[in-house]
């Protein structure tokens, strides 16, 4: 079977300085910012590489295309649950699972989660790092959390990363959103005629629509060219690198650097720690030939995702868990799916995923007028395949006998593509120690290890917000013109792709497993800069937070206790 | 056949709450039996079995006058060459990229008309974990080596090739007359004696026949996509075209992105479609709006 290259960078390199453990958006910017002040850097990445060139400055050519069956049927990049499955119960009262398959799996590529994302990249509010002092124990069985880093703390990162990335956007156009000291470095792109459609109604109800910040070339921007509004944005990877991801901007930097080694299609499977728990002295890797291989390094960075680097830690003895709180807080968006039909057609399956969205409610804390809901995607329509699979599971569940004449009529008249919209609320999702990662006792993968098990159930304070809010969509869609409207079932197993905790970063080592800069307690040379560092998950997309602390994280890997002067 | 979570399209999220059935596939009770690797891309299926392969998947997508079947659209040929994916080398399973060659090269100036070669043309080799995957979803989890992962707690897979020519090749054993020539009332009476794994197949794979890359055997020529008014693949050009002299965006007067389309809706809604929408709303306790 001929391969994929499985080595990038400079495979000369054999004593490394670090090793980051995930290529995606808590992996990339490490590697770069360590690079940049001469680190030397292993990263190991499970996944397969499909950019050619990412380590070659003649040139960077995607190998993704605006092809449905290569990523949304077959799943190129994601896991693949007949060999990598997880289990999932909503309690514990539940057994020991509920669900065997694919539970809340992100990308599994060269680039991570950041590559097929569209990449929405909006900050969060400064109130979104208060929420352990703003709500406090209001909410049983809640367990906020104030995070270790303010808003003015983390602004120089944000806006570092809104260069590095290039994200377009337009400044002060989202009132409820944090101070900025610079502009955005691209305007906003072409809007799409769904959002035109949608600002129409939102404009009747004193809801302020704004161009949503997303890491996507409005104009050619460092060597990447301007996107075209292909429409294959949300679950594709970007065939024209017109979108800024990690992979091509701060991971590519780092391959170019000479400082970086990639080993593609490599597992971690074990950290292995020295007698007393206190230190990383290497890891265990299986790698693209199943073999069995160790790295070592002076530092390590878990950059695996939440769900994965919690998993790792578990199979590693239990390492870093001595206030047992590995896994635990395990958070998503509570996403509420308004969705609107109409008479006309919209061609909303033209353009980013996204191009505009509203704050509206994102809610005040404490404030039960306005619960804590989340910032409101106007999101456009898929391409045909998914809508005929809309369709197929539409006629399957209503019917008896499958409707052939009236699928074909489905798919030609179009209500799923052309004529739909679909409004996106992101909500908190409060923290709760009974959401967690840990090892299924049971199932395993395909090369024998435990696979991760995810209990989890929503907590009245997002299920409130739901209730709330989802009247408000229903009458944005109809006051749009829409002819049909539906608030879409919640799923048992959420199938968000913002997924947060499982290392939660604190202070008090009684109650969080990292420090504020990311490094384990008890553990002096082991860091986490992903997702799994947050407290709590706020109301926005989680993107640019996760990229920027983790650029603060390698930030302070460098220069401890002044971790902007990476920034300079 | 593999539930993506990727997308986050937000209608993905009405699919898989109306579809339990589906994302809890893999814990679904299966049967095994034995698996048929020798046979290849050429002689996979008989000739009967090749026209009844049509035949069925015309129920899903009917062939009307003026108006392609699923047959017509290359059905037929996209299963089968995803039932042997294995016998060429990259496995025929993901298309290369980023261009298919149908679209032409932005030029700069807010237009273009050189096309790009055809990389779909290429498929991508396969990683340990992923090559492993699709070997079990083809063969079946116990003709592969270490496939059966965690016997007793998750059914086995049934591969789809097995799936497909041992249903077939009983269709057309128990038929009465080639099943190509049945009535509509007959042919979904085959349909309905089909296991329901094997339905659920059809349904599944007929669609991304149609409406797939043509480069995968079905849609050709982009057939299926015109027949549903879809533009398919719109890379490298996309719709909305950058003019880096004037640094502003141009868009494409007969496919606009931010306008309403300039052509009359080639497809207004029906009464049917409309019932059918009716129906979800019920469903869903939407709303039918004034």
């Amino acid at each position: 079977m001929s391969g994929n290259k499985t080595v990038l960078g400079n495979a000369s390199l054999a004593a490394f300085d670090v090793i980051v453990i995930g290529s995606g958006a808590g992996g990339a910017p490490v590697v770069d910012v360590l690079t940049r002040f001469g680190k030397k850097v292993l990263v190991l990445e499970a996944g397969a590489n499909h950019f050619d060139g990412l380590d070659d400055p003649r040139g960077l050519v995607s190998r993704f295309s605006n092809d449905e069956v290569k990523q949304y049927s077959r799943g190129l990049i994601s896991p693949d649950s007949y060999v990598e499955p997880r289990t999932f119960r909503p309690n514990e009262g539940a057994g020991d699972r509920t669900f065997v398959g694919d539970v809340n799996s992100l990308a599994k590529t060269v680039g991570g989660a950041g590559v097929h994302a569209d990449l929405k990249m909006p900050r969060f509010a400064p109130k979104d790092f208060q929420l352990g002092t703003l709500l406090g124990d209001t909410f049983a069985g809640a367990s906020f959390a104030d995070w270790p880093v303010a808003y003015d703390m983390l602004e120089p990162f944000y806006a570092y990363v809104e260069q590095t990335l290039g994200i377009q956007g337009q400044r002060g156009s989202d009132p409820y959103a944090g101070p900025m000291k610079a502009d955005y470095p691209m305007a906003p792109g072409n809007k799409m005629y769904v959002a035109s459609r949608i600002e129409d109604g939102a404009n009747k109800l004193g809801i302020n629509v704004f161009p949503y910040p997303s890491a996507v070339n409005s104009r050619p921007y460092q060597g990447r060219p301007a996107c075209v509004d292909c429409g294959f944005c949300s679950g594709y990877g970007c065939p024209s690198n017109a979108k800024g991801s990690p992979a091509v901007t701060m991971l590519r930097r780092a391959l170019l650097s000479q400082l970086c080694q990639l080993q593609c299609e490599t597992r971690v499977v074990k950290l292995l720690a020295n007698g007393a728990g206190t230190r990383i002295d290497g890891v265990e890797c299986i790698g693209p030939d199943g073999k069995r291989v160790t790295f070592r390094a002076d530092q390590y960075v878990l950059a695996a995702s939440p769900i994965e680097d919690a998993r790792l830690l578990l199979l590693s003895g239990n390492l870093g868990n001595a206030s047992g709180m590995v896994g635990r807080c395990l958070t998503f968006h509570l996403q509420t799916v308004a969705v609107g039909i109409f008479e006309d057609r919209l061609h909303s399956h033209r353009g980013k995923a996204v191009s505009h969205g509203f704050s509206d409610f994102r809610g005040v804390p404490m404030d039960p007028t306005k619960p804590l809901g989340g910032i409101v995607e106007i999101s456009g329509g898929p391409g045909a395949v998914e809508e005929a699979t809309f369709y197929a599971r539409i006629l399957t569940t209503l019917g008896q006998q499958f409707d052939g004449v009236r699928f074909k009529r489905l798919m030609q008249q179009s209500p799923g593509r052309e004529r739909i919209v679909a409004l996106v609320m992101q909500a908190e999702d409060a923290p709760q120690l009974t959401n967690r990662v840990d090892l299924d006792p049971a199932v395993k993968d395909l090369d024998g290890l435990p696979v991760p098990r995810i209990t989890y159930s929503s907590h009245k304070f997002e299920l409130g917000a739901r209730d709330f809010y989802a009247p408000k969509l229903m009458s944005l869609l109809q006051a749009s013109g829409a002819k049909y409207g539906f608030v879409a079932p919640i799923d048992e197993i959420s199938a968000s792709a913002h997924v947060m905790g499982t290392l939660r970063s604190g202070s008090d080592p009684r109650t969080s497993v990292t420090n504020p800069e990311g490094r384990f307690h008890g553990l002096e040379n082991l860091y986490a800069s992903d997702g799994s560092l947050f407290p709590t998950s706020s109301g926005y997309n989680p993107t640019h937070t996760l990229v920027s602390l983790a650029t603060r994280v390698a930030g302070d890997m460098v220069f401890p206790g002044s971790p902007e002067r990476v920034l300079a | 056949m593999k539930p993506s979570k990727v997308s986050r399209r937000a209608v993905l999220k009405v699919l898989v709450a109306t579809a339990p059935g589906t994302v809890a596939s893999m814990a679904l009770p299966g049967c095994s039996s034995d698996e048929d690797r020798a046979e290849t891309a050429r002689d996979f299926f008989t000739d009967p079995e090749r026209r009844a392969l049509g035949a069925l998947a015309n129920i899903i997508v009917p062939s009307e006058p003026g108006a392609p079947g699923a047959a017509e659209l290359g059905a037929t040929a996209y299963i089968e060459r995803l039932l042997t994916a294995f016998d060429v080398d990259p496995p025929a399973l993901f298309a290369d990229g980023p261009f298919s060659g149908r679209q032409p090269l932005p030029d700069g100036k807010g237009g273009g008309d050189a096309l790009p070669p055809n990389d779909f043309l290429r498929f991508r080799p396969l990683d340990r974990v992923t090559e492993k995957a699709w070997r079990i979803r083809l063969y079946g989890s116990k003709a592969v080596d270490g496939g059966t992962l965690n016997e007793g707690l998750v059914a086995p897979v049934v591969g789809l090739r097995n799936l497909f020519k041992e249903g077939l090749r009983a269709a057309v054993a128990e038929a009465k007359a080639p099943i190509e020539t049945l009535s509509p009332e007959g042919l979904h009476d085959v349909f309905a004696g089909l296991d329901s794994e094997l339905q659920k197949a059809f349904v599944e794979l007929v669609p991304q026949a149609v409406w797939g890359a043509p480069e995968y055997g079905g849609n050709p020529g982009g057939a299926g996509w015109k027949l549903v008014h879809f533009e398919g693949d719109s890379q490298p050009l996309g719709y909305s075209l950058f003019d880096e002299g004037a640094g502003v965006y141009h868009e494409r007067p007969e496919f606009p992105m931010s306008t309403k389309d300039p052509a009359p809706d080639p497809a207004p809604l029906d009464d049917g479609t409309r019932a059918v929408m009716a129906q979800v709303v019920v469903f869903t306790n939407g709303k039918v709006f004034p």
